[in-house]
């Protein structure tokens, strides 16, 4: 198909997309294909394999273009590669042309591009690209590089470089890699050892475990290294027991393999992490993570237990694990660490009421926590009674907001309560009657509180039958808000919706104000 | 190279033995010593040795940003600086501010006695250090994000995740496996209306979406380019690491890399990593993704650096029936379309029409997206580190997004429609497509997978 009848049949596929502008668009993009396409055919492109051919850095680089757009059609793709190929096989190409030129290859190499990559294998300049390349070749490619893999080999570079490519396909390479694995060159060894653990072929296990026992100390580290990742390929593909017999063959406190131990023996999982977390240490971080989708409160008597007297670090791990889980039951077991002396703990026993607190008197030490404006412990409990879904938490703001208490208020109307809303309006009108000034406090909360949905009926404090004052605070609130969106389009847009929508006459003395104020006029 | 500063540095900020040091001392000498109240955390300081020990790796434009939040963190200390730069000159090229950055800036910016190193091997050989944050180029993100993990750090990295959706996948097992935590920097999940967006959306407000516009800036235009001589002070070697060995040029660097396939897919990942990850957030498509990716237009360069397109518009197919289209012809953020009306979030802004939708208050019994405590997106990190939940932009989220940006962009590459199956992660009947998932790496350097 040409480049753009895919185009067509998208758009006859996808009816629910469909305008007429993108029909025209495609239409045009239909023919400038064609022409493009019999201008090709026609030039025959000489010139542009001339320029690759003379291509060197700093030169111009419209070859590249030119090859890389048309080698995307299906038609040229062949002819490109073939002349592509004929031209690195005659001619000398700079050795970046030669990668310039594997960019153009690596979606469309067939057999035909096998010689010219093969032979830069060893060539450091070229190796890099050439592997680019034959990566994406499947049997051709791994083929290839086996072959070049098994005749001797002396530049580190073109080595380290094949064996990595091999190791992706992950199928045949396990013997040809092995034999670099067990090289009497270290950085030769320990390169193919972390290579081996890419793959997932059985063969590849006792080599690690040889190298894990008697190789050099970078070797044994790379060793470990790859039976990990071997395990967690063996695991991924169903085939538990080889991952347990490499794991098996690291220590028990090897930190990479604590989260496939606990995948290895799900029923004994949370046990596994539990003490890992309890003991203390450098293990904890990855049990404490691992135990983020798995903590259960029915199977974690024994941290519970030991809670208390848990170290800074075990502590913190087990809290967010009980706060993640969702389950109230284990508020009470951090309830106590609302009086910690450490601001880290303390902070997170805060914060962790927002999803799992629903009692009364530990909402209220919170609350205290927020009134005393101790930072940062106030800021979290600010979280907390803004999202804080349970019953106590309503309860208790609906309580101080009857007894007076604006924060309350403040909180409620944010949350979504309408009576609030209302209550907190009244108190704004009142503030401004008999000529007063207004409160600034609940000004202040009016305008944080203040939403695009509220407008239409905010508005309302414009008209003649307000006070002077009320009036103008409210027209000063209403431009601030519209300011804030910073896009003009949408502030008139905005302004003429919320005036539609009230019945405060046009003429308003303070629309024009806030038209003026806006640059809307 | 470990130097003398950094012994000095290692003496004195030894976490273990810092106040069993001076407690000792004061003994021996006799007088009572005073120790400040912030050094053992009172106040609301934290001691030195509760802090969090911190390695950047990266000090680029991104980089030194990065430090800077997390230097400005009471619960962080970095101890170690580590970038390929070590030159005095100027050498940042096409980016605005044109400023030193590197290891000369980095100093200055952070202290004099800040140990420094070239190769950040040496940097994660320290046992002393508990995080990394790494600012480095798309190319090296999975093989130094896997080297992270396997020393034993949890990561702050940026985004775009990786060059390769199969680097994607070996980072996100790595890291998942190793059992640390990984904060990309797609910060936009720190932003309230980023929040807002994504609430309103997941309960309904917007109704069902049926299609959503993702606006992002373009490449460059890149001129040809000489080959000049690497700077002293500048391992290019090192910069260049596993991608395909290619000519020095300043101009190469610092930003400009982006329009550079062997070092990153082009601002389809650069900023698809922001605002994709936005739409899958909202649409609940974080373990999901495209069925289906056509490239409706692109627009090549004819010359230059730079091989990124110039123009591109892809339309990708999700489950549901819901397009998203992505396009650096569509104004810069995201906009929902829904059967109740429209929403347009950028950083700049959020609204919508009809106009209430955009600040709907979300109650606390409906779906509630929780990102960070207070703060930002760094201090969210170390949260992270501190109590081992898994951060707001995690390793599998930045995968799935990073997939949906590089799908796109071999749809456009090969100028064709292609299928994805996002449960088993592979392109389905396409072998050509299938070759632009992976690629080879230079020596030393290997993806363990």
């Amino acid at each position: 198909m040409l480049l753009n009848d895919f185009a067509i049949e998208h758009i006859r596929h996808h009816g629910n997309y469909r305008h007429k502008t993108e029909e025209v668009f495609f239409m045009k993009h239909i023919t400038k294909a064609f022409l493009s396409v019999c201008a090709f055919a026609i030039t025959s492109h000489a010139d542009v394999y001339d320029d690759f051919a003379s291509y060197e850095i700093g030169k111009d680089n419209s070859w590249f273009f030119t090859l890389k757009t048309e080698s995307q059609k299906p038609v040229f793709a062949k002819s490109i590669e073939a002349r592509l190929v004929q031209t690195i096989t005659d001619k000398k190409v700079s050795d970046y042309a030669f990668v310039c030129a594997c960019k153009i290859l690596k979606p469309i190499a067939t057999e035909l591009s096998l010689p010219i990559l093969k032979s830069a294998l060893s060539n450091p300049a070229r190796v890099s690209a050439a592997c680019d390349v034959l990566v994406g070749m499947e049997d051709d490619g791994e083929d290839a590089i086996i072959e070049f893999l098994s005749k001797p080999q002396s530049d580190l570079y073109c080595l380290q470089t094949a064996i990595s490519t091999l190791a992706s396909f992950d199928d045949d390479g396990v013997k040809t890699i092995a034999k670099y694995a067990t090289s009497k060159d270290e950085k030769l060894a320990t390169f193919a050892t972390i290579a081996l653990g890419s793959m997932s072929e059985d063969d590849a296990l006792p080599i690690l475990q040889m190298n894990l026992k008697n190789g050099t100390p970078d070797v044994k580290k790379a060793a470990a290294r790859a039976l990990v990742a071997f395990a967690e390929n063996a695991y991924a593909s169903g085939d538990k027991s080889s991952a347990r017999e490499a794991l098996n063959s690291l220590p028990v406190d090897y930190p990479l393999a604590v989260v496939l131990r606990a995948k290895l023996d799900e029923k004994k999982a949370c046990d596994y992490l539990d003490s890992l977390i309890i003991k203390g240490g450098e293990l904890v971080a990855p049990a404490g993570r691992a135990m983020n989708s798995r903590r259960d409160f029915n199977k974690s008597a024994k941290i519970i237990a030991a809670f208390p007297t848990l170290s800074k670090e075990s502590k913190l791990a087990a809290m967010g694990s009980f706060m993640l889980s969702g389950d109230t039951r284990f508020y009470p077991i951090i309830a106590p660490e609302l009086g910690s002396e450490d601001s880290d703990i303390r902070s997170l026993a805060i914060y962790s009421a927002r999803f799992i607190c629903t009692d009364e008197a530990n909402l209220r030490k919170i609350w205290n926590a927020y009134i005393l404006k101790r930072k940062p412990d106030c800021d979290f409990a600010k979280n907390v009674f803004a999202e804080n879904p349970s019953f106590a938490c309503k309860k208790i703001l609906l309580e101080l907001a009857d007894n007076g208490d604006l924060n309350a208020l403040e909180f409620l109307v944010m949350r979504g309560d309408l009576n609030a809303l209302k209550t907190l309006w009244k108190k704004y009108e009142d503030s401004y009657a008999d000529d007063s000034n207004g409160d600034k406090r609940i000004t202040s909360i009016v305008e944080n509180t203040l939403t695009y949905g509220d407008m239409p009926m905010f508005v309302k404090y414009l008209a003649a039958d307000y006070p002077e004052k009320l009036s103008n605070t409210t027209a000063k609130i209403i431009i601030k808000k519209l300011a804030k969106s910073r896009d003009e389009k949408f502030i008139k847009f905005a302004f003429e919706e919320i005036k539609k929508t009230n019945k405060v006459p046009a003429d308003n003395k303070y629309y024009k104000f806030i038209a003026e104020k806006l640059k809307i006029l | 190279m470990q130097t003398f500063e950094y012994w000095i540095f290692i003496l004195r900020m030894n976490r273990r033995n810092f106040l069993r040091s001076i407690t000792a001392s004061s003994v021996a000498i006799g007088f009572p010593t005073i120790i400040p109240a912030t050094v053992l955390g009172k106040n609301g300081k934290v001691a030195p040795s509760e802090r969090i020990t911190m390695g950047s790796i990266g000090l680029g434009t991104q980089g030194t940003a990065n430090t800077k939040n997390f230097f400005s963190d009471p619960r962080v200390q970095i101890v170690a600086l580590c970038d390929v730069n070590n030159t005095e000159g100027r050498q940042y090229y096409g980016y605005k501010n044109d400023t030193v950055r590197g290891l000369v800036n980095a100093r200055k910016t952070f202290g004099m006695d800040i140990p420094i190193y070239n190769d950040f091997r040496e940097v994660l050989a320290r046992k002393d250090i508990d995080v990394i944050t790494a600012a480095v180029p798309d190319h090296w993100h999975a093989i130094m994000g896997i080297e992270c993990v396997n020393a034993g750090k949890d990561v702050f990295g940026e985004k775009p995740l990786t060059r390769t959706i199969r680097e994607g996948k070996a980072l996100r097992d790595a890291v998942l496996n190793a059992g640390r935590i990984w904060q990309t920097g797609s910060w936009q999940r720190s932003l309230p209306q980023f929040v807002r967006a994504a609430e309103i959306v997941r309960n309904g407000y917007l109704g069902r979406i049926t299609r959503v516009e993702i606006g992002l800036p373009s490449n460059f235009k890149a001129e040809v380019l000489p080959a000049v001589e690497v700077p002293k002070g500048f391992d290019w070697q090192m910069w260049q690491g596993p991608a395909q060995p290619s000519f020095y040029n300043p101009r190469k660097t610092f930003t400009r890399w982006r329009g550079i396939t062997n070092y990153c897919a082009g601002k389809i990942a650069d900023w698809g990593a922001h605002h994709l990850d936005i739409a899958h957030w909202a649409l609940d498509f974080d373990n999901s993704g495209a069925e289906e990716i056509v490239p409706l237009h692109v627009q090549w360069p004819t010359n230059g650096f730079s091989d990124q397109p110039l123009k591109f518009k892809v339309c990708m197919y999700y489950p549901r029936g819901i397009e998203i289209e992505i396009s650096d012809m569509n104004p810069n953020g995201v906009k929902f379309f829904g059967t109740k009306g429209t929403l347009f979030v950028s950083r700049e802004t959020i609204h919508s029409n009809p106009i209430d939708i955009a600040e709907t208050r979300i109650l606390p019994t409906e779906s509630r997206l929780f990102p960070i405590r207070k703060g930002n997106h760094f201090t969210a990190f170390i949260d992270s580190v501190l109590d081992r939940r898994a951060a707001v932009t995690d390793i599998g989220i930045a995968h799935r997004t990073n997939t949906g940006c590089l799908l796109a962009e071999i749809a456009y590459r090969l100028g064709r429609p292609i299928k994805w199956d996002a449960k088993k992660e592979v392109i389905v009947d396409d072998d050509v497509a299938e070759r632009l998932c992976d690629r080879a790496y230079s020596a030393p350097w290997q993806l363990q997978a």
